[in-house]
């Protein structure tokens, strides 16, 4: 559940970058798992502040897209492994992402995410991933992803490939 | 892990590079015959459009796809200097929206698509019309 606001500027036409802030509501479906584990929350609201702009005729004459967020939350993994305790310990980090687009269909592109790593005992490391995206038509996209999550609820070094398809109307 | 996303970003740059073009746009879109190939199919492509075609309604189709034809042979490098009204006085008193400046950039690249040009010469002639935005909208 979230809102996302466009503060300012245009992601084509303006001079500068499109800024935008989305807050987000996130709710862990299975609370007792989450209080079996010691973590104390199962539901949390967090803020991001983010900065994006598209470039039509970037380098070698192709679309690149340039991403960079600030978050300020305390989720653990995401909020799969829930939300860090007292009320004041959220956490800014950081991300960014660059892609650029061989044909107005796809996008290849590479993401990095900061992780707060709030929870004591069970560390987090940032995010990375390479994907390729397809867009056939205005309403499907198919991405593929090398995605590179480092430690994972105490598993180390954990990587995997992530595809998914998505539909909208 | 960090030489695998230093080597993809490297190799992006690279191919990049390789496919820049060093001829005019003028000459990548086809010169004057390409240009007018284009703005014609393009013409078509808004009137059909269901989205903007009460902005075409009285547009009269050759005097447009000559000037629209001069305009762009005129900012892609080509041997023409545009004749017609600047962007604003074109736009004056047709309330173009955001919106529907979007879907004649929808219009377009169908059009570019249907003429074979190359993604580049798109990209190339979508960056000289990204700065008319301002004028054309809400005039």
């Amino acid at each position: 559940l979230g809102a996302k606001v466009r503060l300012y500027g245009d992601l084509v036409y303006g001079k500068g970058p499109q800024i935008s802030a989305t807050i987000t509501h996130k709710q862990h479906q299975d609370e007792g798992a989450l209080v079996a584990l010691g973590i104390p929350r199962h539901d949390d609201t967090e803020l991001q502040v983010a900065a994006t702009k598209l470039w039509v005729n970037g380098p070698g004459n192709r679309f690149w897209l340039l991403h960079g967020g600030l978050r300020y939350s305390r989720a653990a993994q995401l909020g799969f492994l829930g939300y860090g305790g007292a009320s004041t310990d959220r956490k800014w980090t950081a991300e960014a992402a660059v892609a650029f687009f061989p044909t107005r269909e796809i996008a290849i592109g590479t993401e990095y995410r900061q992780m707060p790593d709030i929870i004591p005992g069970i560390p987090e490391d940032d995010w990375k991933d390479i994907f390729v995206a397809w867009f056939p038509n205005k309403h499907i996209n198919i991405t593929g992803a090398w995605v590179d999550t480092g430690n994972v609820a105490g598993v180390g070094d954990q990587d995997g490939w992530y595809l998914s398809l998505q539909g909208s109307w | 892990m960090r030489n695998m996303f230093g080597t993809v970003l490297l190799l992006s740059l690279l191919t990049g590079c390789q496919t820049t073009p060093t001829g005019s746009l003028y000459e990548a879109l086809g010169k004057d015959e390409g240009i007018e190939r284009l703005v014609r199919e393009v013409t078509q492509l808004a009137h059909e459009d269901e989205r903007i075609a009460f902005l075409f309604e009285e547009t009269e189709d050759e005097f447009f796809i000559m000037t629209l034809s001069e305009q762009i042979c005129d900012i892609s490098g080509g041997p023409c200097t545009y004749q017609g009204l600047n962007m604003r006085e074109a736009h004056s008193g047709m309330g173009i929206t955001h919106a529907e400046f979007n879907y004649f950039v929808e219009d377009l690249e169908i059009a570019m698509d249907n003429v074979g040009l190359s993604t580049s010469a798109q990209n190339r002639l979508l960056d000289l019309l990204v700065p008319m935005f301002e004028d054309v909208i809400h005039q």
